[in-house]
């Protein structure tokens, strides 16, 4: 969760000219790096971390936070629903 | 071949190959389940341990301290004619070799799952093929086999369950469901099978007469073993096993074909490989090649005469596996020299794309 609040932060604090800004929280123990999200995101924010889950599966997480428009693409292609989306109009 | 079935007036539930093979275990009327985690098949001792069938139908789920442990419990509950099973991935599946070797000469029914990941060792948690020496030649000592069925789909994962445990009931023998990385882990749409009620002792009694329940005043005490350390005995335990796989070998066969009516070239894969393949050839036939993929469903017995009968008819064959080559040559003994059988693999954990099969089938076979 303290993920969470960082990006709500990050969000926040990103006064750009974006009108949405997105973000994105991961179900880590749910998803099994298939990277489908990471091919599917438009704006590329996404990327299989390099930690692994208790699987040990390099999950799936957002490594340029900023960039995230919050169009949910990675959510509809994720085949184990592992992923929420947030939005917050500017 | 995903979704044989037609899915009318049936439920149609979304889940992974895993847990569809933990749902088709309790439907198949499954007494007992004993494993060990090891990704990627953790989901079939998790979704078992959520559906609590404790409860519901009594079945046992145990998870053990090792898989040398699993195998064993599952000799003892086939022992006593109970439906028992485990299931692993590749290095655990290596642990288990010697009790299935035990209970293969022990004449029992189980059934075990190997969901397969990339070796050799401890290797990587991605889909791997690599483990197809092992299941069908025989991983652990002495003569034996294992019915090995190679699902290609979460549909078939869940069919292939209920289908093992009614071989290895009907052969006495240790029947194995040999998945990748991929089924396990992939979600896909499933109907499951009907219930069907676990057998009562009466039954058991009545179907494995050679099953240790305890013994009657009308027969002779029955005992379970894989020791014979007469010679002459031993042998006629191997003749009548061999006769038993003469027997699947001639009546288990099972395989599927794609466009074969008229291919000239041949692609032979099972399991994840196949459904890169069946893309593979959806894309040479596009521009013009006129290929089919024959897909073996049971890899022992394997399809020997079908992939025979295709030697005349085609011009060459390409077998694909995530491996370094194993089913290739069960192919090539297949057709014996009558027509060139070329081999691509990934190894490791990759998964080859349709593209690169493409590329393959065009330049090695197509330019023969």
């Amino acid at each position: 969760m303290s993920n969470f609040n960082y990006i709500c932060v990050s969000i926040l604090n990103h006064n750009i000219m974006a009108k949405i800004k997105g973000a994105i929280v991961v179900n880590v123990e749910r998803c099994k790096g298939c990277n489908l999200c990471v091919v599917a995101c438009p704006s590329k924010v996404l990327a299989l971390s390099k930690e692994a889950n208790d699987k040990g599966y390099n999950y799936s997480h957002m490594a340029d936070p900023d960039s995230c428009v919050g169009c949910a693409a990675c959510a509809y292609v994720c085949p184990d629903a592992c992923i929420t989306v947030y939005k917050v109009k500017l | 071949m995903n979704n044989s079935k037609k899915h009318t007036g049936e439920e149609v539930r979304l889940m992974k190959g895993n847990e569809a093979i933990a749902h088709a275990a309790i439907r198949s009327g499954c007494d007992g389940y004993f494993g060990y985690p090891i990704t990627p098949q953790s989901e079939i001792m998790e979704t078992l341990m959520e559906l609590e069938p404790w409860n519901s139908t009594g079945m046992v789920v145990l998870q053990v301290e090792s898989e040398t442990a699993s195998i064993n419990m599952v000799y003892g509950a086939a022992g006593c004619g109970k439906k028992s099973m485990t299931s692993s991935s590749s290095p655990g599946i290596s642990l288990m070799q010697e009790g299935m070797s035990y209970i293969a000469c022990a004449e029992l029914p189980c059934v075990v799952v190997n969901v397969m990941r990339g070796g050799p060792g401890l290797g990587t948690i991605q889909p791997s093929q690599a483990d197809y020496y092992q299941s069908v030649k025989g991983g652990g000592h002495g003569d034996y086999k294992l019915i090995t069925l190679a699902p290609a789909s979460v549909q078939e994962m869940a069919d292939h369950t209920v289908m093992a445990f009614d071989l290895a009931f009907k052969y006495s023998t240790p029947a194995l469901i040999l998945a990748d990385g991929v089924i396990g882990q992939m979600m896909e749409k499933v109907v499951l099978p009907p219930f069907q009620p676990r057998m009562t002792e009466a039954e058991i009694r009545e179907k494995c007469p050679w099953a240790t329940l305890g013994k009657t005043a009308d027969r002779k005490p029955n005992i379970i073993t894989s020791l014979s350390l007469q010679a002459e005995e031993m042998e006629t335990i191997n003749l009548r096993l061999q006769k038993k796989y003469r027997e699947i070998e001639k009546n288990e066969v099972l395989f599927e074909e794609f466009s074969c009516e008229d291919a000239e070239y041949l692609v032979i894969a099972f399991g994840t490989s196949a459904r890169v393949c069946q893309k593979a050839v959806e894309l040479a036939r596009a521009e013009g090649i006129k290929a089919g993929l024959l897909r073996p469903i049971t890899l022992y017995p394997f399809p020997t005469d079908a992939i025979s009968s295709f030697a005349d008819k085609t011009k060459g064959m390409l077998t694909v596996e995530m491996s370094a080559g194993q089913m290739v040559d069960d192919v090539r003994l297949a057709v014996n020299g009558r027509v060139p059988v070329e081999f691509y693999g990934r190894l490791g954990g990759i998964v080859p794309s349709p593209d690169e099969v493409l590329e393959v089938l065009k330049t090695k076979v197509v330019k023969l």
